[in-house]
C-alpha cells in the first residue's frame, strides 16, 4: 500500500431537494479491497456514479489518485474500470466483440492475446464468440469483470457484482475479486451481501441516507463495536438470567428462553460459571460468540428490526 | 479518436436495426424495378411503356429511381439511424460503461455524427449500385441497349444527391438533439419524422414559417446549386413564392448551417452537462 487511491470530502448529491449522498467522506488506501455497504437507497450507486464522472456532485470534492474527479478525467480514465449496477452490453454482438468495442471506445487497440487472457481469467473460454443475448446473468457478470479489466486498471469499482448470481456464481465472483486484490488493484466493492464483503474486504465504509456512519478496517470495527462475547445455555433460565444481571458489566441479555448472551473477557468466564453453579444453575454449554459484519451492519443501520438482535447461527463459534 | 470511430462502426454494421434500414431501402428499389419490368412485359412490346421502361432502366438512367427513392425516404432513414444510435445507448444503459473510459464525452457524439454520415453515404452508394444492377437486369429482360456511356455524368449524379444529403444531415442533427434531450429513441425518431412533415405543412401556410424552418432554405440551396437557365428561374419562382420574397443563397446557407451546427452544439452541451443516473 503506497498511498491513497480515493478520497472524498463533503461529497453531496441532491435530487430535487432530497439528498441522495450527504457530506460523504472517504479515504481509501491503495491496494485494498474496500467494502461499501449500506441499505437500499443509502446512496452507494450514486457515490460510484459520481466517482466515475457519470453524475456531477452538488457539492464537495473527490479525487482518484490525487486527480479531481470533475476536472482531471483524462488522468483518471486510464486507471479506472467499473461495473455499475447490472452489466450492460450490446446483446447483438459476441462477448469478444463487446470487449473489443469497449476497449476501442476507451482509445485502446489491444492485441488478441489480451482478450484471450481476460476471457480465460473470467472463465468464458469457448463462449466468447457467442452473442451476449445467449449468456446467462452469471456469464454477463463475468464478462463485465473482463470489461473492467481491459485497460488493466488500478482501481476497479464493482457495484453489486453478485446480484442475481446463484451460489456457485457468487463464489466464482468472490474468487475473481480476491484475485483482483492479489494483483494489487484497489477494489471498491458495493454489495448487499455482507458475508461476502466480510470474506474479501479488508476495509469497509457503512453509509446510510447518504452519510458515512462507520469506516475503517473490518477487524478493528468488529473489535471496537462490542468485541467477542459468550452465549450460555443454562437452566433454569430465569434464575441464571437473574444472577447474570446482577453483574452489569456483563450486559446479559437474551432473545429467547434458551441462550443468554454476555460480554466478558476470557479470564472472567470461570468466575461467572462458578456463580451460576453455586446458585444451583445447570450450565450445559458456553460458546464464543463472535461479532459478524452483518450483525454490526444491521445494528448500526437499524435495518434489521428484531432479526438484527438475534444471535445468528454463523456468529456462534464452536456452537452445536 | 480513430479507435472510437472503429468501435462505433462495429456497433453500426452489427446493429440489426441498421441492417433492417438497408434491406428496406433495397426492397423498395427492387419492387420498383420488378414492377416496371412486369408492367412493360404485361403491356407488350407494342406499348410505348416498353421503350420508356427500357430507357429508364438502362445505364446510367437506372440511377434515377434509387435517387428519387432516397430523396423521398433518405431523411427518414437518417432520423431512424441517428435516433437509434444515440437512444439505444440510453435504453441499453451502455453510456455507463462507455463514458468512464474517455475523458471527453463530446468525442462520442462527434463520432456518432461522423458514423451517421458514413452509414448514409454507404447506403446511398449501395442503393445506387443495386438500383442500376436491377435496371440492367430489367433492360436485359426487355431487350435493347444496356449502356449509354455518353449520357453518363458523375458530376450530375453527385449534384443530384446534394439535396438528399442536406435533408438527412439537417434532420439527423435535429433528431440528435431531441433524442439527447428526451433520452429516448422513440421521441427522437417521432420528432424527426413528424417534424419534417409539420415543417412542410407550416411553410405552405405561412411565409414566416418558411423563412424560419429549414425545408424551404434547402430548396433554395438546391435551386442555386443544381439548376441553370430556365429551370433555375422556374425553381426560384417556386421558392420565392413559398418565402413571400427572394431569399439570398448566403441567408439560406446560414439558416441551414444554424440548424445543423446549432442542434449538434446544443446536443453536445446537453450531453456534457447531463447526469447519467441510469434508466
Amino acid at each position: 500500500m503506497s498511498g491513497i487511491a480515493i478520497t472524498a470530502e463533503g461529497l453531496t448529491k441532491v435530487y430535487k431537494k432530497i439528498p441522495a449522498v450527504n457530506n460523504l467522506s472517504l479515504h481509501i488506501p491503495e491496494g485494498t479491497i474496500y467494502g461499501f455497504l449500506g441499505p437500499n437507497g443509502a446512496g452507494k450507486t450514486t457515490t460510484i456514479r459520481m466517482l466515475l464522472g457519470l453524475i456531477r456532485p452538488t457539492a464537495g470534492k473527490a479525487t482518484i489518485f490525487g486527480h479531481d474527479i470533475l476536472h482531471a478525467r483524462k488522468h483518471i480514465a486510464p486507471y479506472v474500470g467499473a461495473i455499475v449496477e447490472s452489466p450492460a452490453f450490446y446483446t447483438y454482438m459476441s462477448g469478444l466483440e463487446n470487449l473489443r468495442v469497449l476497449a476501442r471506445s476507451g482509445g485502446q487497440d489491444l492485441p488478441q492475446a489480451r482478450y484471450d487472457e481476460l476471457i480465460e481469467f473470467v472463465g468464458l473460454r469457448g463462449r466468447e464468440k457467442d452473442k451476449v443475448k445467449t449468456y446467462s446473468l452469471g456469464m454477463k457478470q463475468r464478462l463485465g469483470v473482463a470489461a473492467t479489466l481491459l485497460n488493466d486498471p488500478k482501481i476497479v469499482f464493482l457495484d453489486e457484482p453478485t446480484n442475481g448470481l446463484d451460489p456457485a456464481g457468487t463464489v466464482e465472483m468472490r474468487n475473481l475479486i480476491l484475485r483482483m486484490g492479489q494483483e494489487g488493484r484497489t477494489v471498491f466493492l458495493s454489495s448487499h451481501l455482507l458475508y461476502e464483503v466480510e470474506q474479501v474486504c479488508s476495509d469497509v465504509a457503512i453509509i446510510q441516507k447518504g452519510v458515512t456512519i462507520k469506516q475503517g478496517r473490518v477487524r478493528d470495527l468488529l473489535a471496537t463495536e462490542g468485541g467477542p462475547g459468550y452465549a450460555i445455555e443454562a437452566a433454569p433460565f430465569e434464575r441464571a438470567m437473574a444472577i447474570l444481571q446482577e453483574l452489569p458489566q456483563l450486559k446479559a441479555h437474551s432473545f429467547d428462553q434458551h441462550w443468554i448472551n454476555i460480554n466478558a473477557e476470557p479470564q472472567d468466564v470461570p468466575n461467572v460459571m462458578r456463580k451460576l453453579v453455586q446458585a444451583d444453575v445447570d450450565v450445559f454449554q458456553v460458546v464464543v460468540r463472535q461479532r459478524s459484519l452483518e450483525s454490526l451492519f444491521l445494528e448500526i443501520t437499524g435495518t434489521g428490526g428484531a432479526s438484527a438482535q438475534q444471535p445468528l447461527a454463523e456468529v456462534v463459534v464452536g456452537g452445536r | 479518436m480513430w479507435n472510437l470511430f472503429r468501435a462505433e462502426w462495429t456497433k453500426t454494421y452489427k446493429r440489426p436495426a441498421n441492417i433492417g434500414l438497408l434491406l428496406i431501402t433495397l426492397a423498395i428499389i427492387l419492387i420498383t424495378f420488378v414492377a416496371q419490368t412486369g408492367i412493360a412485359l404485361y403491356n407488350g412490346k407494342e406499348d410505348t411503356g416498353w421503350t420508356a421502361a427500357q430507357f429508364a432502366m438502362m445505364f446510367p438512367n437506372g440511377f434515377l429511381f434509387p435517387s428519387i427513392i432516397l430523396s423521398a425516404i433518405g431523411s427518414m432513414l437518417a432520423v431512424v439511424f441517428m435516433g437509434n444510435s444515440i437512444g439505444s445507448e440510453y435504453s441499453r444503459d451502455t453510456w455507463k460503461v462507455l463514458l468512464p473510459r474517455r475523458a471527453r464525452r463530446s468525442d462520442f457524439i462527434i463520432v456518432k455524427i461522423a458514423i451517421c454520415l458514413l452509414f448514409m453515404i454507404c447506403l446511398i452508394i449501395i442503393s445506387l449500385i443495386f438500383g442500376q444492377l436491377m435496371g440492367l437486369i430489367g433492360t436485359a429482360i426487355l431487350g435493347g441497349t444496356l449502356f449509354d456511356f455518353d449520357s453518363f455524368s458523375l458530376g450530375t449524379l453527385l449534384k443530384s444527391l446534394i439535396p438528399v444529403l442536406l435533408q438527412l444531415v439537417v434532420f439527423s442533427s435535429i433528431t440528435l438533439l431531441v433524442t439527447m434531450a428526451g433520452r429516448s429513441t422513440i421521441m427522437g425518431i417521432v420528432f424527426g419524422i413528424v417534424g419534417n412533415t409539420i415543417f412542410n405543412l407550416a411553410m405552405s401556410f405561412s411565409t414566416l414559417a418558411a423563412k424560419i424552418l429549414p425545408n424551404a432554405h434547402i430548396s433554395n440551396l438546391e435551386a442555386n446549386w443544381l439548376y441553370t437557365g430556365e429551370e433555375q428561374t422556374m425553381m426560384f419562382e417556386g421558392v420565392d413564392r413559398v418565402f413571400g420574397t427572394h431569399i439570398s443563397l448566403s441567408t439560406s446557407l446560414m439558416v441551414v448551417a444554424a440548424y445543423i451546427f446549432g442542434s449538434i452544439m446544443l446536443g453536445i452541451l446537453l450531453f456534457q452537462r447531463r447526469d447519467m443516473a441510469g434508466q
